[in-house]
């Protein structure tokens, strides 16, 4: 009983937390975007229209769910929940700070990647499910992509596994904090993960699930109100978790640089991890406000050409190294 | 395989340059203009529209320096403007229009009247914010019983709570500060010639 009490808190907490986090990261979005393209952004709504997004949240509860009549109803509904589960249930193992964290999983990156990568579901069955060609054709495309992105952005993460001996992620920071962040150790890995990630979470450049001048919405064409705001938390979210798990594997998650971390208070911890992945979060609205939207080929082909062989290489040569360092 | 490597080393410069270029412009000065609060400077040249001058001073301040002699009217395009006349109150002049109108519906800026007229009567205005909520009142009063009318002006600020609706343009100014100062002063140079005449 109690440990189903704490679970429910648990997620209460996580919720809240997260549903926060993507107010503010929708408020970030828009100031930098705006920034970058000499606008002001929101500053109307509340001071420097911090409220902005607040009201656009109440906007989409006051809105009508509009069901199309011919789409598939069970699958209709699911695909937004999932959307928001899967990267919400990834938060589970990520740990914040040495003593925060909801659980430890000794297989903690792996089931986060496995968690991500269901994240396709979602997408299929919003086009599928929606019974709106739009749809079918953006979620066609995510699949396309989302499937062949997994496979360099893992391919980049194993060098850290091999580096570092184990999948679980508190081990792995603190197997940081002995030594040097495994951004110095894998750079090469560091970078693959982070164009991977970006194209995972579906973010320009890599929004073709959802290129507005081609498919209208992609995948969440057909949606509207608080389903469509599930589908906007779940890409924020999802956006989180990649950079909670890049901050986690590579740079040295809540480890204060230069700093003995040993007698640290939590709270500083915490505040550089939060800060990190803020920094993270930035590298990709930076990406995201830069880059044109790659075309579909030119998508797979730098996926397969470029991510893929590079991984590889830098698979081979940690592996090589690791095992003569070993010998 | 040199060249494959040589093209990832070029096109991941491009792409640095790229984040450069976004990361420059996000600190530089905002171009935006927020409208209601800001307003943009207009060129001397904006056509907002017509505008009826008048005499600023002297005796017969308020009153229209529309002579009525129908120019405008002829050369209009659309015929959207309508003018009665009237006898000048100033003796040393004939006719002065008695009612001004401009059907502002009609009107399409082309800027002909404003040529066509010699008088320097009416101007090009910098006003732009022109919406109302009433055709009925766009039929625009510039001049009634012979003084100037804003029967616009007020209709719009009824309506749209607007304040600050007579942008004066640097021409209409240098019309009001110099023109009419000069006609003034020769007004009072005949006057006084008439008077040395008389006496
Ligand atoms: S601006 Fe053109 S259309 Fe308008 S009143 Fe003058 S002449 Fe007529
Ligand atoms: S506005 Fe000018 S052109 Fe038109 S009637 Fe008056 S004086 Fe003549």
């Amino acid at each position: 009983m109690n440990t189903m009490l704490s679970a429910i808190l648990g997620v209460l907490i996580l919720f809240g937390v997260i549903a926060l986090q993507g107010l503010i990261l929708v408020y970030m979005e828009r100031k930098v975007s705006a920034w970058m393209q000499s606008r002001l952004g929101p500053n109307r709504v509340g001071p420097w229209g911090l409220l902005q997004t607040a009201a656009d949240i109440v906007k989409l509860l006051l809105k009508e769910n509009i069901r199309n009549e011919r789409s598939d109803r069970v699958i209709f509904f699911l695909a937004p929940i999932l959307a928001f589960v899967a990267p919400f249930a990834a938060f589970v193992t990520v740990p914040f700070a040495a003593t925060i964290g909801f659980r430890d999983l000794d297989m903690g990156a792996f089931y986060v990647f496995a968690l991500g990568s269901s994240v396709v579901f979602a997408v299929i069955w919003a086009g599928y499910g929606s019974n709106n060609r739009y749809a079918l054709i953006g979620a066609m495309r995510s699949a396309a992509q989302m499937i062949s992105y997994e496979v360099p952005l893992v391919t980049a993460v194993l060098g850290v596994f091999l580096v570092a001996g184990t999948l679980s992620l508190r081990e792995i920071v603190q197997l940081q904090s002995q030594g040097l962040w495994y951004v110095a150790v894998q750079p090469l890995g560091f970078v693959l993960f982070l164009v991977a990630a970006t194209a995972e979470s579906n973010r320009a450049p890599f929004d073709l699930p959802e290129a507005e001048s081609e498919l209208v919405a992609g995948f969440h064409t057909e949606y509207s109100g608080m389903k469509f705001a599930f589908f906007y938390l779940g890409e924020y979210a999802e956006m989180l978790v990649s950079s909670c798990v890049l901050v986690v594997l590579f740079l040295g998650g809540w480890l204060i640089p230069f700093a003995n971390n040993a007698n640290v208070p939590t709270w500083l911890h915490l505040l550089s991890f939060v800060s990190k992945v803020y920094l993270i979060i930035f590298l990709m609205m930076w990406f995201r406000w830069t880059f044109p939207r790659l075309r579909v080929d030119h998508l797979m082909a730098f996926g397969w050409k470029v991510l893929m062989p590079l991984a590889l290489v830098n698979l081979l040569a940690t592996g090589l190294i690791v095992y003569w360092l070993k010998s | 395989m040199i060249r494959y490597i040589k093209d990832l080393l070029k096109n991941s410069w491009a792409l640095l340059v790229g984040l450069a270029v976004t990361m420059r412009y996000m600190f530089r000065p905002k171009t935006t203009v927020q409208f209601p609060e800001q307003k943009k400077e207009l060129g001397d040249r904006y056509i907002g529209y017509v505008k009826m001058m008048y005499e600023t001073e002297g005796e017969h301040a308020g009153v229209t320096k529309c002579v009525a002699c129908m120019a405008c009217v002829v050369v209009c395009p659309v015929s959207c403007i309508q003018v009665t006349h009237d006898k000048h109150p100033d003796p040393t002049k004939k006719r002065i229009a008695k009612e001004f109108i401009l059907d502002y519906v009609k009107c399409e800026f082309c800027n002909l009247c404003v040529e066509a007229c010699n008088f320097d009567a009416i101007i090009m205005g910098h006003d732009y914010e022109l919406a109302l909520y009433d055709r009925s009142v766009m039929d625009m009063v510039l001049v009634k019983d012979m003084k100037y009318h804003d029967d616009l002006y007020d209709a719009s600020r009824r309506q749209t709570g607007s304040a600050n609706r007579s942008i004066t343009s640097p021409r209409e100014r240098e019309i009001i500060e110099v023109i009419n100062k000069k006609e003034h002063e020769e007004r009072i140079k005949k006057a006084a010639a008439q008077s040395e005449n008389a006496s």
